[in-house]
């Protein structure tokens, strides 16, 4: 479950970054962090998250839980704490 | 697209009209003459003060110039005097009403030392480039004794449980719209909406403070905070598509992408979101700070 839901972020992550003129040596990873090394804004964080709702078929889930805490939003978020999200709230449903 | 992004329709929304007469509306004006309004956009603020104490000096400062032209109609229509900046000081001085408007940054503030009574700045401090350098120029424009009164809804605090997630299915919509959109267009052999990266600034930086970190930064520029409150403002449907029409947080919220396609999808997408989550509000705290220059 873990290793296939990686695949499809990083799937979705390749497709969102496809032109975007990144310079990554060894590609996307768990390590790979959305703001860091994806220069991700703010659109980019929702349209990635309605795309992997689209590839899970799975509407509505609660992105919010992994982009705020304690009321603030988070500094960063890797892939594999996108796997670890899912993975919970996947099994939650 | 036939989108007004301008701030004056979420302007007249009745949740933000009360949220922001709120703020003001228990201010003693007993001992004040010279008014700034920061940030003033429409004015709602300064027009709210100005029905309790007509004789006020007003200067209101906004970067956009569409903003304070409708500001100048509001106060043309309430009968208010339309001035220069000295004419605000000379009325200032005599306690007589003068509203000067001009487009300016309200991080350089075009005001002598000690001048001014008043400083108010409705939901827009969380917009300052740098806020120890703002309220260094607040301090050193409000005499001592004055007061800075401002309302923020971009702070740590501002959802109520529960409530991101709506807010999160809020900007899933727009995307979704946005994709219909794009959709659309390829049907017609037509090029996607154009977007250009890096116009917004990184995801999550959004610098919020909690009530605590306002305290402190007051503090730290020579202010005494004397009252807070986290006031709970509903959003309605037709709010929060008024919301997501204002081109300023459209073009952040959806950067990159033309402000009146953004405009159209964050309208558009509150309906959506309202319908699928089968609500007809959404809470959202505001804070208020009020403080007096030591």
């Amino acid at each position: 479950m873990t290793q296939e839901l990686e695949k499809t972020i990083i799937t979705v992550l390749e497709e969102t970054t496809q032109d975007w003129d990144l310079d990554l040596d060894t590609g996307i990873t768990g390590e790979t962090k959305l703001i860091e090394d994806l220069a991700f804004e703010s659109i980019d964080v929702v349209q990635f998250a309605v795309a992997l709702e689209q590839a899970l078929n799975k509407k509505g889930l609660p992105f919010e839980k992994l982009f705020i805490t304690d009321g603030n939003y988070v500094d960063d978020v890797t892939v594999a704490e996108v796997v670890t999200f899912l993975n919970k709230e996947l099994a939650a449903a | 697209m036939d989108v007004d992004t301008t701030y004056e329709p979420y302007s007249q929304d009745p949740g933000y009209i009360a949220a922001n007469k709120a703020l003001v509306e228990n201010i003693d004006l007993s001992d004040v003459n010279k008014v700034a309004d920061l940030a003033c956009g429409t004015g709602l603020l300064s027009q709210t003060m100005l029905k309790a104490k007509p004789s006020l000096a007003i200067c209101g400062v906004d970067l956009d110039d569409v903003q304070v032209g409708i500001a100048g109609r509001h106060f043309a229509d309430m009968g208010a005097t339309l001035g220069s900046l000295e004419e605000y000081r000379a009325a200032g001085a005599k306690g007589e009403n003068t509203v000067h408007l001009r487009v300016h940054s309200a991080m350089e503030l075009p005001f002598e030392d000690n001048e001014v009574d008043l400083v108010v700045m409705g939901n827009a401090i969380h917009l300052m480039p740098s806020k120890p350098d703002f309220l260094t120029e607040v301090a050193r424009v409000l005499r001592p004794g004055g007061r800075l009164a401002f309302n923020s809804v971009f702070y740590v605090g501002t959802f109520p449980p529960g409530s991101e997630a709506v807010f999160g299915e809020w900007m899933k919509e727009a995307a979704l719209v946005l994709a219909e959109l794009n959709a659309e267009r390829r049907e017609k052999g037509e090029a996607p909406i154009p977007r250009q990266r890096g116009k917004g600034g990184r995801a999550f930086s959004k610098g919020w403070l909690s009530e605590d970190d306002w305290r402190g930064m007051l503090a730290e520029a020579g202010f005494e905070t004397e009252y807070t409150n986290h006031r709970n403002v509903p959003i309605s449907r037709e709010g929060l598509a008024l919301v997501g029409a204002y081109g300023g947080l459209a073009e952040v919220l959806m950067s990159g992408y033309p402000v009146d396609v953004a405009s159209h999808c964050l309208m558009e997408a509150a309906g959506r979101a309202f319908d699928r989550l089968d609500i007809t509000e959404v809470p959202r705290n505001w804070l208020e700070v009020k403080a007096v220059r030591t």
